[in-house]
């Protein structure tokens, strides 16, 4: 206790030095756990966007590709797939379920889908949660729109408030379709997936908001609401579908049966097999940041070291007079190393620290840009590993000014050439 | 000194692990079923000894075809059939045992895998047909063995259950309720 | 002038054919064919820079072992002592004073003072005996004059006179049968030089300490039992250098 209590006041009295010292390895500190913690609920939020459902499919692109703007709404298709295929498909003896799905447009930024009424039965997340209805009901109607929990929070939307589609996936169009707006009929609960800022509407929405658009650009007279509700609104092509299967064991050969579909070039993706492809892809990029937070947290502790050397040269009277009143070597020793550790124990835990301040802030801020709901937890069993790595690597630094000091006291004994 | 030391090296391989789990959800102890009981299987051993994947392409020339001639896409499909309703053996049904293989994840929460099917080969290449029912198994695990993500190898331990007759409820073909997943050595 | 011998029972200090050398080949710094110190008593020692004062205390102190000779502090053969017991013998029975910069800068002047209770259960325990070790410390500080607020402030802000002052109370904290004082008079004017000494020999007479004052300083001279020149009882003189 008599060598902490030293060390304490010694650092007190070298306070501003100290307090640079606790910043840099406090930041560093917070920078690797940081990163760690992104990169696990990176994972877990893309982990738990899907559930239950067996296959993805669409039209021929990349696994990834399809997986990417057909759940996390990442992203454009390229092309569509027919809804023939899609029926026939549908009708596939190991097909238990299907749904359809229709991207491409939005409303003041947030992506319309449009599906069917099965989405809200079939669609999981999580570990096989259901979606559920915070207020309201499925759409039903061909200018019904269910919203996703964020997009009613943010834009302030209630049952029965009126919204207008517009074409393409921008914040702001130019082209508006205006003459047909949706009516809200439902509101999602939160889910934390990107669920939450999806607009829903029925197949045959989507299909009148385009009525007269084949030529690419805006038609010149708009039909009115109650003349589409009485036309034949069956899509031509839908973006992707979603498939549930009787047994899962026949999972390769229909995959394999739609990647070979004679009628139409298809990819029929394996959710979980997709997700492990992207994180590979992403597994090179996070172990670069990984190791170069790591290097942080070294420079960090260089630091220390140096300040904790310079220093050294002016404390040998310091040192020579412990001695003089009966300290042993090894308690300089001792004195100098637990600067180290003290100096490291106070920057990991003002890391700690900024690490929650900083999740916390960030928090509502990364959800609104990316879906991406992080969670805050207590610090996992890894990352006390990885702090304690830390500590004892200060330690061990601490062990050179330490012998040093251990050095001069010995030869200086009790006079010291100043 | 020593000890330190030996601290240090554990602290350091445990930091760099790929385990992120808290210890706070431990999986409640499963009343004691002998692991050490299973039995070890071979990936032959669930075939019947009378069926031969390689006999549905007898007779159909294949060899001689090109991978895009239309006829190929139509051939592959009746065996696709055929290997869809490959036979299990009956008597393996309910047996513990303990079978490794490749996996591919199906269900999982970013660190752990807990639904998957286990392949006994590596990868999937458009040339090569995926393997035929019996040759595959469907495992569910609740504890979500550190399986890390594609095409990892494993251990599994469980019981196994073999199905002949597709119903409503279950699909003809493996499963196997995984009481333990471990890498393989 | 020899150093002389005495009855082992009477003596706080006896060095016998010393011979210590800092390095291998290097010629000796300090050969001292016979020195003794009575308990109780107050020697002056005289000797300039390279007389081998600083080594000889190093020596009284424990710090160094000779390479020939013996050296007895208070009954204690510290020639034979290892490192580790030489630094407990030097904790419990010694008191140091240095010429100057006697204090930790970042401790305050009462922490500085009961300094010696951290590394010594003895001094810790002779202390006690006495009541509460911030009261004797203060009482040390206020014979000496300097009482009042002056203990609670940091030791930075005291003048060279206060600190040497500080360092004499630290010394001197739970009475330790040896007292060094290694030129403490040197950094301070001439009006504070008597002042402080005679301070000094009143509470070292008042425990019964034993006391090595080494200065050139021969006005103060008349002051101690005894005055010894160290070049006289040297014999590797005034040519060794310290290293």
């Amino acid at each position: 206790m008599t060598i902490l209590s030293l060390t304490l006041r010694s650092l007190l009295n070298r306070r501003y030095t100290a307090l640079l010292t606790i910043v840099a390895i406090a930041l560093s500190t917070a920078l690797l756990l940081g990163v760690e913690r992104l990169r696990v609920e990176a994972r877990a939020g893309f982990a738990h966007t899907i559930s239950g459902t067996d296959l993805v499919v669409g039209a021929r692109s990349g696994q990834v590709q399809l997986l990417l703007y057909a759940i996390f709404r990442l992203g454009n298709p390229t092309s569509n797939m027919r809804w023939d295929s899609y029926r026939d498909i549908a009708r596939h003896p190991a097909v238990a379920w299907s749904v359809p799905l229709m991207l491409g447009d939005a409303h003041r930024g947030f992506r319309v889908l449009g599906t069917t009424p099965e989405y809200f039965t079939h669609y999981r997340y999580g570990r096989g949660r259901t979606l559920e209805f915070a207020a309201g009901r499925p759409f039903a109607d061909v200018f019904d729109a269910v919203l996703g929990a964020d997009v009613a929070r943010q834009l302030g939307y209630a049952l029965g408030h009126d919204l207008v589609i517009s074409h393409g996936t921008g914040a702001v169009s130019f082209v508006q379709h205006d003459a047909l707006p949706f009516r809200v009929v439902g509101i999602l609960a939160q889910t934390g997936t990107p669920v939450d800022r999806t607009i829903h509407v029925g197949l045959a929405g989507i299909e009148a908001v385009h009525l007269g658009w084949e030529g690419g650009a805006a038609p010149r007279h708009a039909p009115t609401a109650a003349a589409v509700r009485a036309m034949e609104l069956t899509p031509q092509a839908i973006s992707a579908a979603l498939l549930g299967l009787e047994s899962r064991l026949a999972l390769f050969g229909l995959q394999r049966e739609i990647q070979d579909y004679a009628r139409e070039p298809l990819t029929a993706v394996i959710p979980g097999v997709a997700l492990q492809e992207l994180w590979d892809l992403m597994g090179v990029a996070e172990r670069a940041l990984l190791a170069i937070s790591a290097c942080v947290v070294g420079v960090g502790l260089l630091g220390m070291l140096t300040a904790i050397l310079s220093g050294l040269n002016e404390r040998r009277r310091e040192m020579a007079i412990l001695r003089a009143v009966g300290a042993r070597p090894l308690q300089v020793f001792a004195l100098l190393m637990s600067e180290a550790l003290l100096l490291a124990l106070l920057g990991t835990t003002l890391g700690v620290l900024l690490l929650y301040g900083a999740l916390w802030l960030g928090r509502p801020l990364i959800e609104a840009q990316w879906g991406l709901y992080l969670a805050i937890g207590p610090l996992a069993l890894r990352e006390w590993a990885v702090l304690a790595l830390i500590l004892g690597t200060a330690t061990l630094m601490g062990a050179v000014p330490g012998y040093r000091a251990y050095r001069y006291s010995l030869a200086d004994g009790l006079t010291v050439r100043v | 000194m020593k000890a330190l030391l030996l601290l240090f090296t554990a602290l350091l391989l445990l930091a760099c692990s790929d385990d992120t789990t808290t210890p706070a959800a431990l999986p409640p102890q499963q009343p004691a079923v002998d692991l050490s009981h299973a039995l070890k299987l071979e990936w032959y051993e669930l075939v019947p000894q009378d069926w031969q994947p390689e006999a549905a392409f007898d007779g159909l020339g294949l060899e001689s075809m090109e991978d895009d001639d239309p006829r190929v896409q139509e051939m592959m499909a009746r065996v696709r059939k055929e290997w869809d309703q490959a036979p299990v053996i009956a008597a393996l049904d309910g047996l513990l045992v303990k079978l490794p293989g490749f996996v591919v994840p199906l269900e999982g929460d970013g660190r752990s895998v807990d639904t998957f099917i286990l392949v006994p080969y590596y990868g999937a290449c458009v040339h090569v047909p995926p393997p035929p029912a019996n040759q595959t198994v469907y495992v569910t695990s609740k504890e979500g063995g550190q399986v890390r993500g594609l095409f990892d190898t494993v251990w599994v331990i469980g019981k196994l259950r073999a199905v002949a007759q597709s119903t409503p409820m279950a699909q003809a073909g493996y499963t196997i309720e995984a009481l333990r997943v471990e890498p393989f050595e | 002038m020899t150093g002389g011998t005495l009855p082992a029972a009477h003596a706080a200090i006896q060095l016998a054919e010393v011979q210590f050398r800092w390095q291998a080949r290097t010629p000796l710094v300090v050969d001292i064919p016979q020195l003794a110190v009575a308990a109780g008593e107050r020697l002056f020692l005289r000797g300039p820079s390279g007389s081998g004062k600083s080594t000889l205390l190093a020596l009284l102190g424990g710090v160094v072992t000779p390479q020939h000779g013996t050296v007895e502090v208070l009954g204690q053969p510290l020639h034979r002592l290892g490192g580790a017991r030489r630094d407990a013998f030097r904790a419990d029975y010694i008191g140091y004073i240095f010429q100057m910069f006697n204090l930790i800068p970042y401790l305050s002047v009462l922490d500085n003072v009961l300094l010696p209770c951290r590394f010594s259960r003895r001094r810790a325990e002779r202390v006690a005996a006495r009541g509460d070790a911030h009261a004797e410390a203060r009482r040390l500080l206020e014979r000496l004059g300097l009482g009042g607020a002056l203990p609670a402030r940091a030791a930075t802000e005291l003048s060279v006179g206060q600190q040497q002052r500080v360092a004499a109370a630290r010394a001197l904290l739970g009475g330790p049968e040896l007292i060094i004082a290694d030129e403490p008079t040197s950094a301070l004017d001439a009006d504070h030089r008597a002042a402080f000494v005679e301070l000094l020999l009143a509470e070292c007479a008042a425990l019964g300490s034993t006391l090595v004052f080494v200065s050139h300083d021969r006005a103060l001279e008349p002051l101690f039992h005894r005055a010894l020149c160290l070049t006289e009882l040297n014999r590797a003189g005034t040519a060794a250098a310290q290293p």
